[in-house]
């Protein structure tokens, strides 16, 4: 019986090694393919780096409550555009309470517009949840998608709030984030590194110039990921994370033992409301100029995307999911990439030439304009063949409990568990035995 | 409200319960004593789950006057046969004044109108007619979930209490081991929960409502499904609880009800006909299925 679990979990493992190599190796491909066509490789490497680190935190986020709860939220892009929107207006339009203070006061202005984000996504997130967290799964789904537009074109039309007043003329949609042009400067890296340390990497091996920015941007980043990842990781492997898994498998039984399941799904509907809005500042910082219109539902489906390719309930697995996509999609949007890898179907192809001359088709199928497709197809691929995704969540053990018992404790339990084993199979044979006895009388 | 005798657990006093047209419940009583095994019994549809449902507050129950009737010209045969079966074996006297709503106690307490973990807080669990369990956690994780108002359970005391988490959970895990010893089932402790059986289901359900140390305990049909064996076997082991609670039980199997209940009621369309120790019953089996229609 053992022998043969052990067995189904490597092969399952073996079998997740397996699709994860056919998915990585096209993709590491084009993105190599995409990065040697550069000429300043270093910008675009931390470009994509930037923002696998961006939409790592909102997959977090998502996971947290999709993976762990089972609340499919699909409004996850309106807390995006909440923390951004808040935290670039604050900081870098309206200026207010702290800007203007000599010395520390572009510091405390951003702090403090960084926390009045985070601290308005938690309470939209919580009012949210408020009258929602008690649907149904699919009717949360609709809810949350509307409640996620709702923010957007809020955001979109009430200029006097949230446009940014411009020197001349109406507001403008587009809003700047000048955070890291006012922290940093426009400083290039290279040309400090070679100044203080006499260190020539960069220009050595042709990778083009970087900025100061770049650098302290990712050092922070990969910081908040680690604390974000850290904080999950604990959620998850408390009793509090039990009691979500359990929540997700049968509210009604939780219920029953005396859990309010409502807490639950609001608390941790706020909590990553607040991460999502963290996500927001990060994603504006990264792109420095944004609209409403970049918020729009796609970017909540690109985040399931990620988690469900990576697998749900796990972070390690956000974090895969969200690596291999982002890397597709910027490679895609390369214009070597573009022009070289492509396949031409139209009149001149072999075979179906005739077919698509009489159709008067043309067509150059090149990883750009199919990416949708190619995303499309990988997922429902995951969905019917590898529901759990690439790394699926950790099987529970009972390793977690017992390690509290004392080796005697554990000793006479796994005793008691061989036992009863034993036991259990002689008393089904001699079940056997009198069913057998009775179908011949 | 008037204080309960000490020895009466639970009290509930003509509950109504309607489904739109279907009359569930109409005013049915029950009164189980502390530290007995108290059956429920009738055909299907007749309402008992319902009861369970109202006493632990999954459903809210109907104000008598909620319903509204059609004119009848005159009683029914079935109505006529109940009025004088009650009569005789002592069921629910009929009142009047039809307004009279109902309550449920438990101990001293008044249920209406708590949330259902609400009500799993006083101390009454119940299981449900079909088995659940959370499928992808292992039994001992299943027991673990069930202990109420764990310290882990508070989303700020996860990093700020570890090691008051780390002795409950030690605390939790020996007992849940020690229940599944007294149900059993050591030997699935490592499984999970969607590869269990029927009847491993049924016994961890109970266990995890032995987790909160419940002082009243509500069986739907623990034994349904179940093959006689283990079945006698899940019943030497509700017997056993007798001793720290009481146990209010829903069951079809009539060897069972008659041979371990010290009381049973005896429930149809939604109300009590009958009530008393399973010798009175017994003697009127012969009525009761003269109007049941069935082996009862
Ligand atoms: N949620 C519901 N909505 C509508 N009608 C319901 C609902 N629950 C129960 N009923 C009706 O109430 C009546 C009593 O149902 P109940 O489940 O209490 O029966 P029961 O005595 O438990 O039967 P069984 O022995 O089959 O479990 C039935 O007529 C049923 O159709
Ligand atoms: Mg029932």
């Amino acid at each position: 019986m053992a022998r043969i679990i052990r067995k189904t979990r490597i092969n399952d493992k073996f079998r997740s090694f397996i699709v994860g190599v056919a998915l990585a190796v096209p993709i590491l491909y084009l993105y190599a393919y995409a990065f040697l066509a550069q000429t300043n490789k270093s910008i675009f490497l931390i470009g994509t780096i930037l923002a696998i680190l961006v939409f790592f935190v909102g997959a977090l986020s998502l996971d947290l409550e999709v993976g762990s709860v089972g609340l499919p939220n699909f409004g996850k892009v309106g807390f995006f555009a909440l923390g951004a929107y808040i935290s670039t207006l604050l900081y870098s339009v309206y200026r207010w309470p702290f800007y203007y203070i000599p010395g520390i006061g572009p510091i405390a202005q951003f702090i403090f517009s960084c926390l009045v984000a985070i601290i308005f996504s938690a309470l939209v997130g919580y009012l949210v949840s408020v009258p929602t967290v008690k649907l149904r799964a699919d009717y949360f789904a609709i809810m949350t998608i509307a409640g996620g537009e709702i923010i957007r074109l809020l955001l979109q039309y009430e200029r006097r709030w949230f446009w940014a007043p411009a020197p001349v003329g109406p507001p403008t949609q587009v809003i700047s984030n000048r955070v890291k042009v006012e922290f940093t400067g426009l400083y290039p890296f290279n040309q400090t590194l070679a100044d203080f340390f006499g260190f020539t990497f960069f220009e050595d091996h042709n990778l083009g110039s970087i900025f100061i920015w770049q650098v302290v941007l990712i050092v922070i980043f990969v910081l908040i990921s680690i604390l974000v990842y850290w904080f999950v990781e604990q959620i998850r492997k408390s009793p509090y994370g039990r009691t979500l898994r359990a929540i997700r498998e049968d509210d009604i039984t939780v219920t029953s033992v005396g859990k309010d399941v409502s807490r639950f799904r609001w608390q941790v509907t706020t909590l990553a409301a607040c991460i999502a809005g963290l996500a927001g500042i990060m994603y504006a910082m990264t792109f420095s100029a944004f609209e409403a219109g970049d918020f729009r539902p796609f970017l909540t489906f690109d985040l399931y995307i990620f988690i469900i390719i990576g697998g749900l309930g796990n972070s390690r697995g956000a974090f895969a999911g969200t690596a291999l996509v982002q890397m597709f999609l910027r490679a895609a949007q390369v214009q070597e990439v573009k022009e070289n890898i492509f396949l031409y179907l139209g009149k001149e192809s072999p075979l179906i030439g005739p077919l698509f001359d009489f159709l008067q088709l043309d067509v150059y199928i090149n990883p750009d304009n199919m990416r949708l497709v190619i995303l499309g197809i990988i997922l429902i691929l995951f969905l019917l063949f590898m529901p759990s995704g690439l790394i699926p969540e950790p099987k529970t053990d009972n390793e977690k409990y017992l390690q509290y018992l004392t080796p005697e404790e554990r000793l006479s339990s796994d005793k008691a568990v061989a036992t009863r084993q034993s036991l259990t199979e002689r008393e089904r044979i001699d079940e056997e035995d009198v069913t057998e006895l009775n179908s011949n009388i | 409200m008037e204080k309960q005798p000490d020895n009466i657990s639970l009290k509930a006093h003509k509950i109504h319960k309607y489904f739109g047209g279907v009359k569930a419940l109409e005013g049915s009583s029950v009164v189980v004593t502390k530290n007995k095994l108290i059956s429920l019994i009738g055909p299907n549809g007749s309402g008992k789950t319902t009861l369970f449902n109202v006493i632990s507050c999954w459903l809210s129950k109907s104000h008598p006057d909620d319903f509204i009737e059609e004119p009848e010209d005159e009683p029914k045969l079935q109505t006529r046969i109940l009025k004088t079966l009650k009569k005789k074996f002592g069921g629910n006297e009929e009142t009047d004044e039809r307004t009279e709503v109902g309550y449920v106690d438990f101990e001293d307490l008044r249920l209406d109108g708590l949330d259902a973990h609400e009500a799993a807080l006083t101390g009454m669990m119940r299981t449900f007619q079909t088995t659940r369990n959370w499928p992808k956690l292992t039994v001992l994780e299943n027991l673990l979930v069930a202990p109420q108002n764990q310290t882990g359970e508070s989303f700020t005391n996860i990093f700020f209490k570890r090691k008051q988490i780390n002795e409950e959970e030690r605390k939790n895990t020996l007992k849940a081991l020690e229940i599944l010893e007294f149900l059993e089932i050591t030997h699935i402790r490592d499984q999970i929960g969607e590869e269990l059986s029927g009847g491993q289901l049924k016994l961890l359900a109970l266990g995890r409502l032995l987790m909160t140390a419940p002082r009243l305990i509500l069986l739907d049909e623990p034994m349904a499904g179940v093959n006689p064996t283990l079945g006698n076997k899940i019943m030497d082991k509700i017997l056993e609880l007798k001793v720290d609670s009481t146990i209010f039980l829903i069951e079809h199997n009539m060897d069972v009800v008659f041979n371990y209940s010290d009381e049973i009621f005896v429930m149809a369309s939604g109300k009590i006909i009958a009530q008393g120790t399973p010798n009175e019953i017994e003697t009127n089996k012969d009525v009761i299925k003269a109007y049941l229609g069935v082996d009862y």
